[in-house]
Protein backbone atom coordinates (compact mmCIF):
# COMPACT_ATOMS: atom_id res chain seq x y z
CA UNK A 1 0.00 0.00 0.00
CA UNK A 2 3.26 2.22 -0.08
CA UNK A 3 1.64 5.75 -1.40
CA UNK A 4 -1.54 4.74 -2.27
CA UNK A 5 -3.49 6.97 -1.01
CA UNK A 6 -2.21 6.70 2.61
CA UNK A 7 -3.21 10.13 3.36
CA UNK A 8 -6.63 8.81 2.69
CA UNK A 9 -6.86 6.31 4.47
CA UNK A 10 -5.17 8.23 7.88
CA UNK A 11 -8.31 10.63 7.15
CA UNK A 12 -10.62 8.12 6.94
CA UNK A 13 -9.83 6.02 10.14
CA UNK A 14 -9.48 9.24 11.79
CA UNK A 15 -13.47 9.57 11.18
CA UNK A 16 -13.68 5.75 12.53
CA UNK A 17 -13.25 3.86 8.77
CA UNK A 18 -12.69 0.04 10.30
CA UNK A 19 -11.70 -0.72 6.93
CA UNK A 20 -9.06 2.10 6.88
CA UNK A 21 -7.83 0.73 10.03
CA UNK A 22 -7.38 -3.06 8.65
CA UNK A 23 -5.34 -1.17 5.57
CA UNK A 24 -3.27 0.22 7.55
CA UNK A 25 -2.94 -2.49 10.11
CA UNK A 26 -1.90 -4.97 7.21
CA UNK A 27 0.79 -2.06 6.19
CA UNK A 28 2.18 -1.23 8.84
CA UNK A 29 1.83 -4.48 12.08
CA UNK A 30 4.49 -6.75 10.54
CA UNK A 31 6.75 -4.03 10.62
CA UNK A 32 6.07 -2.45 13.98
CA UNK A 33 6.29 -6.77 15.31
CA UNK A 34 9.71 -6.59 13.44
CA UNK A 35 10.79 -3.49 15.36
CA UNK A 36 9.69 -4.58 18.74
CA UNK A 37 10.64 -7.91 18.91
CA UNK A 38 14.40 -6.56 17.97
CA UNK A 39 14.26 -5.25 20.92
CA UNK A 40 12.37 -7.49 23.22
CA UNK A 41 13.80 -11.08 21.48
CA UNK A 42 10.07 -12.10 22.23
CA UNK A 43 7.90 -12.36 19.09
CA UNK A 44 4.57 -13.26 21.13
CA UNK A 45 5.13 -10.62 23.29
CA UNK A 46 6.21 -8.44 20.57
CA UNK A 47 2.87 -9.41 19.04
CA UNK A 48 0.87 -8.37 22.41
CA UNK A 49 2.97 -4.90 22.29
CA UNK A 50 2.08 -4.40 18.58
CA UNK A 51 -1.32 -5.01 19.52
CA UNK A 52 -2.06 -2.56 22.78
CA UNK A 53 -0.27 0.10 20.41
CA UNK A 54 -2.52 -0.60 17.27
CA UNK A 55 -5.42 -0.32 19.70
CA UNK A 56 -4.91 2.94 21.18
CA UNK A 57 -4.22 4.16 17.73
CA UNK A 58 -8.34 3.08 17.19
CA UNK A 59 -9.15 4.42 21.07
CA UNK A 60 -7.57 8.16 19.71
CA UNK A 61 -8.08 7.86 16.07
CA UNK A 62 -9.40 11.47 16.29
CA UNK A 63 -5.88 12.64 16.54
CA UNK A 64 -4.90 11.38 13.77
CA UNK A 65 -6.51 13.82 11.98
CA UNK A 66 -3.56 16.50 12.80
CA UNK A 67 -1.11 13.99 11.94
CA UNK A 68 1.16 14.78 8.77
CA UNK A 69 2.82 11.13 8.77
CA UNK A 70 1.13 7.93 9.95
CA UNK A 71 4.69 5.66 9.37
CA UNK A 72 6.56 8.07 11.67
CA UNK A 73 3.45 8.99 13.90
CA UNK A 74 3.84 4.65 14.24
CA UNK A 75 7.43 4.48 14.97
CA UNK A 76 6.96 7.22 18.00
CA UNK A 77 4.44 4.94 19.48
CA UNK A 78 6.86 1.75 18.64
CA UNK A 79 9.70 3.36 20.16
CA UNK A 80 7.50 4.30 22.90
CA UNK A 81 6.14 1.17 23.72
CA UNK A 82 10.19 -0.49 24.13
CA UNK A 83 11.05 2.34 25.91
CA UNK A 84 7.76 1.74 28.58
CA UNK A 85 8.24 -2.37 28.47
CA UNK A 86 12.14 -1.70 29.27
CA UNK A 87 11.25 0.84 32.27
CA UNK A 88 8.53 -1.96 33.54
CA UNK A 89 11.22 -4.94 33.20
CA UNK A 90 13.56 -3.07 34.73
CA UNK A 91 12.02 -2.18 37.92
CA UNK A 92 9.90 -5.60 37.97
CA UNK A 93 12.97 -7.40 37.47
CA UNK A 94 11.52 -9.25 35.10
CA UNK A 95 14.55 -10.79 34.91
CA UNK A 96 14.63 -12.97 37.62
CA UNK A 97 17.90 -12.82 39.47
CA UNK A 98 18.63 -17.00 39.52
CA UNK A 99 18.34 -16.91 35.89
CA UNK A 100 20.30 -14.75 35.46
CA UNK A 101 23.05 -16.03 37.66
CA UNK A 102 22.70 -19.11 36.29
CA UNK A 103 23.23 -17.95 32.87
CA UNK A 104 26.04 -15.26 34.27
CA UNK A 105 28.92 -16.91 32.59
CA UNK A 106 29.33 -17.63 29.12
CA UNK A 107 32.01 -19.43 27.25
CA UNK A 108 30.61 -17.67 24.02
CA UNK A 109 33.27 -14.62 23.60
CA UNK A 110 31.37 -12.65 21.06
CA UNK A 111 28.50 -12.47 23.88
CA UNK A 112 30.24 -11.55 26.83
CA UNK A 113 32.51 -8.49 24.89
CA UNK A 114 29.24 -7.55 23.82
CA UNK A 115 28.48 -7.49 27.00
CA UNK A 116 31.53 -5.79 28.42
CA UNK A 117 31.14 -3.67 26.13
CA UNK A 118 27.08 -2.13 27.24
CA UNK A 119 28.86 -2.64 31.19
CA UNK A 120 31.76 0.02 29.86
CA UNK A 121 28.81 2.22 28.65
CA UNK A 122 26.54 1.95 31.40
CA UNK A 123 29.91 3.33 33.48
CA UNK A 124 30.44 6.19 31.15
CA UNK A 125 27.39 7.30 31.56
CA UNK A 126 27.13 7.05 35.31
CA UNK A 127 30.73 8.94 35.28
CA UNK A 128 28.87 12.01 32.79
CA UNK A 129 25.87 12.08 35.52
CA UNK A 130 25.52 15.29 37.10
CA UNK A 131 27.82 15.98 40.32
CA UNK A 132 24.70 15.41 43.10
CA UNK A 133 22.88 12.60 40.72
CA UNK A 134 25.96 10.71 40.73
CA UNK A 135 26.25 11.44 44.59
CA UNK A 136 23.04 10.52 45.48
CA UNK A 137 23.48 7.26 43.49
CA UNK A 138 26.68 6.56 44.60
CA UNK A 139 25.32 6.73 48.35
CA UNK A 140 22.36 4.95 47.49
CA UNK A 141 24.29 2.03 45.51
CA UNK A 142 27.53 1.62 47.61
CA UNK A 143 26.35 2.36 50.92
CA UNK A 144 22.86 1.38 50.87
CA UNK A 145 21.75 4.24 52.56
CA UNK A 146 18.17 4.74 52.11
CA UNK A 147 16.36 7.93 50.53
CA UNK A 148 15.32 9.96 54.12
CA UNK A 149 18.68 9.57 54.85
CA UNK A 150 20.38 10.52 51.78
CA UNK A 151 17.64 13.55 52.33
CA UNK A 152 18.82 14.20 55.68
CA UNK A 153 22.75 14.30 55.03
CA UNK A 154 22.57 16.41 52.26
CA UNK A 155 20.09 18.75 53.45
CA UNK A 156 17.73 17.88 50.48
CA UNK A 157 14.05 17.37 49.96
CA UNK A 158 13.51 13.28 49.88
CA UNK A 159 11.14 13.81 46.72
CA UNK A 160 14.03 15.42 44.95
CA UNK A 161 16.58 12.18 45.72
CA UNK A 162 13.67 10.11 44.43
CA UNK A 163 13.23 12.18 41.36
CA UNK A 164 17.32 12.01 41.15
CA UNK A 165 17.30 8.54 41.70
CA UNK A 166 14.48 7.94 38.77
CA UNK A 167 16.44 9.91 36.57
CA UNK A 168 19.34 7.51 36.98
CA UNK A 169 17.22 4.40 36.95
CA UNK A 170 16.77 3.83 40.64
CA UNK A 171 17.22 0.28 40.26
CA UNK A 172 20.75 0.17 39.89
CA UNK A 173 21.30 -1.51 43.27
CA UNK A 174 19.83 -4.74 42.61
CA UNK A 175 21.80 -4.61 39.25
CA UNK A 176 25.27 -3.73 41.14
CA UNK A 177 24.30 -6.99 44.00
CA UNK A 178 24.34 -8.88 40.64
CA UNK A 179 27.14 -8.11 39.48
CA UNK A 180 29.47 -6.54 41.75
CA UNK A 181 31.88 -5.61 39.59
CA UNK A 182 30.12 -3.78 37.20
CA UNK A 183 30.64 -0.39 38.24
CA UNK A 184 33.59 -1.15 40.32
CA UNK B 1 33.39 7.91 21.39
CA UNK B 2 34.12 6.95 17.81
CA UNK B 3 31.23 7.28 15.08
CA UNK B 4 28.57 5.13 14.76
CA UNK B 5 29.56 2.90 17.62
CA UNK B 6 26.63 3.06 19.26
CA UNK B 7 24.62 2.79 15.70
CA UNK B 8 26.62 -0.11 15.60
CA UNK B 9 25.99 -1.87 19.17
CA UNK B 10 21.82 -1.23 18.95
CA UNK B 11 21.93 -2.96 15.52
CA UNK B 12 24.00 -5.59 17.24
CA UNK B 13 21.79 -5.98 19.60
CA UNK B 14 18.44 -5.88 17.25
CA UNK B 15 19.71 -8.45 15.13
CA UNK B 16 20.74 -11.29 17.05
CA UNK B 17 19.92 -13.26 19.95
CA UNK B 18 21.10 -12.51 23.25
CA UNK B 19 21.36 -13.80 27.13
CA UNK B 20 19.03 -12.52 29.44
CA UNK B 21 22.28 -10.59 31.15
CA UNK B 22 23.19 -9.31 28.28
CA UNK B 23 19.54 -7.93 27.57
CA UNK B 24 18.91 -6.27 30.96
CA UNK B 25 22.37 -4.67 30.60
CA UNK B 26 20.96 -3.32 27.20
CA UNK B 27 18.24 -2.17 28.72
CA UNK B 28 19.43 -0.50 31.21
CA UNK B 29 21.61 1.25 29.27
CA UNK B 30 19.67 1.98 26.62
CA UNK B 31 17.65 3.63 29.20
CA UNK B 32 19.92 5.76 30.34
CA UNK B 33 19.52 9.83 29.15
CA UNK B 34 23.29 9.94 27.72
CA UNK B 35 23.59 10.07 23.60
CA UNK B 36 19.99 10.41 23.31
CA UNK B 37 20.65 11.51 19.54
CA UNK B 38 22.49 8.72 18.69
CA UNK B 39 20.42 5.98 19.77
CA UNK B 40 17.21 7.53 18.37
CA UNK B 41 18.90 7.72 15.44
CA UNK B 42 19.79 4.27 15.60
CA UNK B 43 16.44 3.18 16.20
CA UNK B 44 15.01 5.08 13.02
CA UNK B 45 17.33 3.24 10.79
CA UNK B 46 16.22 0.13 12.48
CA UNK B 47 12.32 1.55 11.80
CA UNK B 48 12.96 1.72 8.34
CA UNK B 49 14.68 -1.76 7.75
CA UNK B 50 11.88 -3.55 9.52
CA UNK B 51 10.18 -5.63 6.78
CA UNK B 52 6.60 -5.92 6.26
CA UNK B 53 5.20 -9.25 5.63
CA UNK B 54 1.85 -10.29 6.02
CA UNK B 55 1.67 -13.39 7.42
CA UNK B 56 -1.03 -15.70 9.00
CA UNK B 57 -0.33 -14.40 12.42
CA UNK B 58 -0.86 -10.50 11.27
CA UNK B 59 -4.79 -11.92 10.20
CA UNK B 60 -4.73 -13.72 13.55
CA UNK B 61 -3.97 -10.55 15.06
CA UNK B 62 -6.02 -8.23 13.24
CA UNK B 63 -8.77 -10.68 14.16
CA UNK B 64 -7.88 -10.82 17.76
CA UNK B 65 -7.62 -6.68 17.77
CA UNK B 66 -10.87 -6.31 15.96
CA UNK B 67 -12.69 -8.32 18.69
CA UNK B 68 -11.34 -6.13 21.53
CA UNK B 69 -11.94 -2.85 19.20
CA UNK B 70 -15.69 -4.10 18.80
CA UNK B 71 -15.98 -5.38 22.72
CA UNK B 72 -15.40 -2.37 23.84
CA UNK B 73 -18.06 -0.63 21.78
CA UNK B 74 -21.39 0.57 23.79
CA UNK B 75 -24.50 -1.44 22.95
CA UNK B 76 -26.57 1.90 22.75
CA UNK B 77 -25.45 5.39 21.37
CA UNK B 78 -25.89 8.09 23.08
CA UNK B 79 -29.10 9.23 21.38
CA UNK B 80 -30.74 6.07 21.90
CA UNK B 81 -30.84 6.58 25.42
CA UNK B 82 -32.05 10.00 25.53
CA UNK B 83 -34.78 9.18 23.02
CA UNK B 84 -35.27 6.55 26.30
CA UNK B 85 -35.83 8.86 28.62
CA UNK B 86 -37.44 11.47 26.73
CA UNK B 87 -40.20 9.67 25.39
CA UNK B 88 -41.06 7.08 28.26
CA UNK B 89 -44.60 5.88 26.71
CA UNK B 90 -43.49 5.23 24.16
CA UNK B 91 -40.97 2.94 25.41
CA UNK B 92 -42.28 -0.13 25.15
CA UNK B 93 -42.28 0.60 21.24
CA UNK B 94 -38.88 2.43 21.43
CA UNK B 95 -37.56 -1.07 23.01
CA UNK B 96 -38.64 -2.91 19.98
CA UNK B 97 -37.36 -0.60 17.72
CA UNK B 98 -33.66 -0.29 19.41
CA UNK B 99 -33.31 -4.24 19.78
CA UNK B 100 -34.75 -4.88 15.97
CA UNK B 101 -32.21 -2.43 14.86
CA UNK B 102 -29.42 -3.58 17.52
CA UNK B 103 -30.27 -6.96 15.97
CA UNK B 104 -29.73 -5.67 12.49
CA UNK B 105 -26.89 -4.49 13.53
CA UNK B 106 -25.12 -7.60 14.41
CA UNK B 107 -26.87 -9.18 11.60
CA UNK B 108 -25.43 -7.20 8.47
CA UNK B 109 -22.64 -5.68 10.21
CA UNK B 110 -20.03 -6.01 7.42
CA UNK B 111 -18.13 -9.24 7.48
CA UNK B 112 -14.31 -8.26 8.18
CA UNK B 113 -12.72 -8.04 5.22
CA UNK B 114 -9.14 -9.86 5.40
CA UNK B 115 -6.40 -8.36 2.74
CA UNK B 116 -3.32 -10.17 2.22
CA UNK B 117 -0.30 -8.73 0.94
CA UNK B 118 1.70 -9.95 -1.38
CA UNK B 119 5.23 -8.24 -2.12
CA UNK B 120 7.73 -9.63 -4.57
CA UNK B 121 10.95 -8.05 -3.90
CA UNK B 122 13.43 -7.10 -6.18
CA UNK B 123 15.45 -9.66 -8.70
CA UNK B 124 12.03 -11.58 -8.71
CA UNK B 125 8.62 -11.40 -10.60
CA UNK B 126 6.02 -14.14 -9.54
CA UNK B 127 2.74 -15.49 -10.73
CA UNK B 128 -0.34 -15.45 -8.01
CA UNK B 129 -4.04 -15.92 -7.83
CA UNK B 130 -6.82 -14.64 -6.59
CA UNK B 131 -10.29 -16.27 -5.28
CA UNK B 132 -12.09 -15.43 -8.55
CA UNK B 133 -9.31 -17.09 -10.93
CA UNK B 134 -7.53 -13.96 -12.22
CA UNK B 135 -3.98 -14.45 -12.31
CA UNK B 136 -1.59 -12.01 -11.53
CA UNK B 137 1.92 -11.67 -12.61
CA UNK B 138 3.61 -9.49 -9.94
CA UNK B 139 7.21 -7.70 -11.07
CA UNK B 140 10.12 -6.66 -8.65
CA UNK B 141 9.68 -4.54 -6.41
CA UNK B 142 5.99 -4.64 -6.34
CA UNK B 143 3.31 -4.71 -3.60
CA UNK B 144 -0.11 -5.98 -4.52
CA UNK B 145 -2.88 -5.96 -1.79
CA UNK B 146 -6.26 -8.16 -1.90
CA UNK B 147 -8.90 -9.16 -0.28
CA UNK B 148 -9.10 -13.06 0.54
CA UNK B 149 -12.82 -12.70 -0.90
CA UNK B 150 -14.06 -10.48 -2.76
CA UNK B 151 -16.98 -8.16 -1.82
CA UNK B 152 -20.58 -9.17 -2.88
CA UNK B 153 -20.40 -6.25 -5.57
CA UNK B 154 -17.18 -5.68 -7.31
CA UNK B 155 -13.10 -7.02 -6.98
CA UNK B 156 -11.05 -4.46 -5.69
CA UNK B 157 -6.65 -4.72 -5.79
CA UNK B 158 -4.09 -2.08 -4.65
CA UNK B 159 -0.88 -2.29 -6.55
CA UNK B 160 1.92 -0.25 -6.15
CA UNK B 161 4.18 -1.29 -8.57
CA UNK B 162 3.80 -3.18 -11.76
CA UNK B 163 1.98 -5.91 -12.63
CA UNK B 164 0.37 -7.86 -15.89
CA UNK B 165 -3.21 -8.91 -15.10
CA UNK B 166 -5.62 -12.02 -16.67
CA UNK B 167 -8.69 -10.94 -15.25
CA UNK B 168 -11.83 -13.91 -15.11
CA UNK B 169 -15.37 -12.64 -16.79
CA UNK B 170 -17.71 -11.46 -14.63
CA UNK B 171 -19.72 -8.67 -15.99
CA UNK B 172 -21.39 -8.60 -13.00
CA UNK B 173 -18.63 -7.96 -10.65
CA UNK B 174 -16.04 -5.70 -12.25
CA UNK B 175 -12.30 -5.86 -11.79
CA UNK B 176 -11.00 -2.95 -10.12
CA UNK B 177 -7.44 -2.02 -10.01
CA UNK B 178 -6.62 1.10 -8.09
CA UNK B 179 -3.33 2.49 -7.89
CA UNK B 180 -2.13 6.06 -6.50
CA UNK B 181 -3.17 7.92 -9.09
CA UNK B 182 -5.38 6.11 -11.35
CA UNK B 183 -7.98 3.40 -11.34
CA UNK B 184 -8.78 0.65 -14.05
CA UNK B 185 -12.03 -1.18 -14.50
CA UNK B 186 -11.80 -4.26 -16.13
CA UNK B 187 -14.71 -7.09 -16.61
CA UNK B 188 -12.86 -9.57 -17.68
CA UNK B 189 -9.35 -8.91 -20.16
CA UNK B 190 -5.30 -8.83 -20.49
CA UNK B 191 -3.85 -5.93 -19.07
CA UNK B 192 -0.64 -4.49 -17.37
CA UNK B 193 -0.86 -1.37 -14.43
CA UNK B 194 2.34 -0.04 -14.35
CA UNK B 195 2.23 2.31 -10.64
CA UNK B 196 5.93 2.16 -9.05
CA UNK B 197 6.07 5.22 -6.35
CA UNK B 198 9.67 6.09 -7.82
CA UNK B 199 8.63 6.58 -11.36
CA UNK B 200 7.10 10.11 -13.32
CA UNK B 201 4.61 8.66 -14.16
CA UNK B 202 1.81 5.48 -13.96
CA UNK B 203 0.54 3.84 -17.11
CA UNK B 204 -1.99 1.27 -18.17
CA UNK B 205 -1.85 -0.91 -21.32
CA UNK B 206 -4.51 -3.27 -22.66
CA UNK B 207 -3.25 -6.86 -24.21
CA UNK B 208 -6.95 -7.90 -24.69
CA UNK B 209 -10.78 -6.98 -24.23
CA UNK B 210 -11.37 -3.70 -22.92
CA UNK B 211 -11.07 -1.77 -19.41
CA UNK B 212 -11.88 1.84 -18.19
CA UNK B 213 -9.34 4.29 -16.64
CA UNK B 214 -10.16 7.40 -14.76
CA UNK B 215 -7.84 9.32 -12.23
CA UNK B 216 -8.11 8.52 -8.71
CA UNK B 217 -8.94 12.03 -7.81
CA UNK B 218 -11.77 12.39 -10.97
CA UNK B 219 -13.83 9.49 -11.27
CA UNK B 220 -16.06 11.51 -13.21
CA UNK B 221 -14.00 11.82 -16.05
CA UNK B 222 -13.03 8.13 -17.47
CA UNK B 223 -11.01 6.74 -20.61
CA UNK B 224 -11.66 3.67 -22.42
CA UNK B 225 -8.58 1.90 -23.93
CA UNK B 226 -8.66 -0.61 -26.98
CA UNK B 227 -5.99 -3.52 -27.29
CA UNK B 228 -2.66 -2.62 -27.67
CA UNK B 229 -3.38 1.53 -26.53
CA UNK B 230 -1.46 2.91 -23.54
CA UNK B 231 -2.98 5.37 -21.43
CA UNK B 232 0.21 7.28 -19.45
CA UNK B 233 -0.77 9.52 -16.59
CA UNK B 234 2.14 12.13 -15.55
CA UNK B 235 2.40 11.85 -12.07
CA UNK B 236 3.93 15.65 -11.92
CA UNK B 237 2.05 17.30 -14.37
CA UNK B 238 -1.10 15.11 -13.67
CA UNK B 239 -2.16 14.61 -17.11
CA UNK B 240 -3.24 11.56 -19.54
CA UNK B 241 -2.06 10.34 -23.10
CA UNK B 242 -2.88 7.15 -24.85
CA UNK B 243 -0.18 6.10 -27.09
CA UNK B 244 -0.50 3.23 -29.37
CA UNK B 245 2.08 -0.16 -28.27
CA UNK B 246 3.08 -3.37 -28.98
CA UNK B 247 1.20 -4.07 -25.75
CA UNK B 248 1.97 -8.25 -25.95
CA UNK B 249 5.78 -7.11 -26.16
CA UNK B 250 5.73 -4.25 -23.24
CA UNK B 251 4.06 -6.88 -21.01
CA UNK B 252 6.67 -9.72 -21.95
CA UNK B 253 8.60 -9.04 -18.73
CA UNK B 254 6.85 -12.45 -16.88
CA UNK B 255 8.51 -14.49 -19.34
CA UNK B 256 11.70 -12.38 -18.86
CA UNK B 257 12.02 -10.14 -21.31
CA UNK B 258 12.73 -6.50 -20.95
CA UNK B 259 11.38 -4.26 -23.70
CA UNK B 260 11.66 -0.31 -24.13
CA UNK B 261 9.99 1.74 -26.43
CA UNK B 262 10.97 4.99 -26.29
CA UNK B 263 11.73 4.94 -22.76
CA UNK B 264 13.52 7.32 -21.03
CA UNK B 265 17.20 6.47 -19.44
CA UNK B 266 16.35 6.93 -15.76
CA UNK B 267 13.16 4.32 -16.61
CA UNK B 268 15.22 1.58 -18.08
CA UNK B 269 17.83 1.61 -15.40
CA UNK B 270 15.28 1.72 -12.48
CA UNK B 271 13.94 -1.62 -14.68
CA UNK B 272 17.04 -3.34 -14.52
CA UNK B 273 18.00 -2.51 -10.82
CA UNK B 274 14.60 -3.94 -9.98
CA UNK B 275 15.14 -7.13 -12.19
CA UNK B 276 18.99 -7.61 -11.12
CA UNK B 277 18.67 -6.44 -7.52
CA UNK B 278 21.62 -3.66 -7.65
CA UNK B 279 21.82 0.26 -7.37
CA UNK B 280 23.62 1.66 -10.29
CA UNK B 281 24.58 4.85 -10.05
CA UNK B 282 24.88 7.40 -13.02
CA UNK B 283 24.77 10.87 -13.71
CA UNK B 284 21.30 11.42 -14.23
CA UNK B 285 21.17 14.65 -15.87
CA UNK B 286 23.23 13.63 -19.02
CA UNK B 287 21.24 11.07 -19.67
CA UNK B 288 17.79 12.80 -19.65
CA UNK B 289 15.48 13.84 -22.07
CA UNK B 290 17.01 11.51 -24.53
CA UNK B 291 14.73 8.09 -25.42
CA UNK B 292 15.74 4.76 -25.67
CA UNK B 293 14.82 1.64 -27.48
CA UNK B 294 15.94 -1.87 -26.40
CA UNK B 295 15.45 -5.43 -26.06
CA UNK B 296 16.92 -7.47 -23.18
CA UNK B 297 16.56 -10.90 -22.86
CA UNK B 298 15.56 -13.86 -20.22
CA UNK B 299 18.67 -15.07 -20.16
CA UNK B 300 21.15 -12.24 -20.38
CA UNK B 301 23.11 -11.87 -17.51
CA UNK B 302 23.74 -8.38 -15.51
CA UNK B 303 27.41 -7.85 -17.14
CA UNK B 304 25.87 -9.17 -20.74
CA UNK B 305 22.81 -6.10 -19.92
CA UNK B 306 25.51 -3.63 -18.71
CA UNK B 307 27.72 -3.83 -21.67
CA UNK B 308 24.25 -3.32 -23.77
CA UNK B 309 23.49 -0.48 -21.37
CA UNK B 310 26.65 1.62 -22.09
CA UNK B 311 26.35 1.03 -25.62
CA UNK B 312 22.68 2.76 -25.66
CA UNK B 313 24.59 5.47 -23.35
CA UNK B 314 27.67 5.60 -25.87
CA UNK B 315 31.41 5.97 -24.58
CA UNK B 316 30.65 5.01 -21.37
CA UNK B 317 31.83 2.22 -18.98
CA UNK B 318 31.16 0.53 -16.29
CA UNK B 319 32.41 -1.32 -13.04
CA UNK B 320 30.48 -3.77 -10.74
CA UNK B 321 31.60 -3.58 -6.58
CA UNK B 322 29.07 -6.01 -4.80
CA UNK B 323 25.60 -5.11 -5.75
CA UNK B 324 26.45 -1.68 -6.67
CA UNK B 325 27.64 -0.76 -10.23
CA UNK B 326 29.27 2.78 -11.45
CA UNK B 327 28.97 4.02 -14.51
CA UNK B 328 31.23 6.55 -16.32
CA UNK B 329 31.28 8.33 -19.15
CA UNK B 330 34.88 8.08 -20.93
Amino acid sequence: MINIREEDCVKELSRGDKKSFELLFLHYQPQLVHFICGFIKDSELARDVAQDVFLSIWNNREKLSEIKSFKAYLFKMGKNAVCNFYDHSIVNDKFEAEELSRQGDTDNIEEALFAKELESLIEIAVCQMPAQRRLIYTMSRIEGVNNSEIAERLQLNKRTVENHLTAALADVRKMVKQWPTLFL
Amino acid sequence: MNEGFITNLIRNFFEKDHFPKTQLLFRYWFRLEDNQDEKDEALQELWEKSPSEVTSSTLEDLARLQKRMYDEQPLFGRAHRLLFRQILKYAAVLVFVAMSSVITYYVTRPSSFQFVEFSVPYGECEKMQLSDGSTVWVNAGSTLIYPIKFSADNRTVYLSGEANFSVTKNPKKPFIVQTKHIDVQVLGTKFNVQAYPDMSYTTATLVEGSVKVNEASNTAKSYILKPDEQLTYSNRKHNISITHVNALKLTSWNKGYLIFQGAPFDEIVTTLERKYNVHINYDAEKYSGGSYYGKFNPDESVEQVLSVLCKLAKNTSYQIHGSTVYMHSR
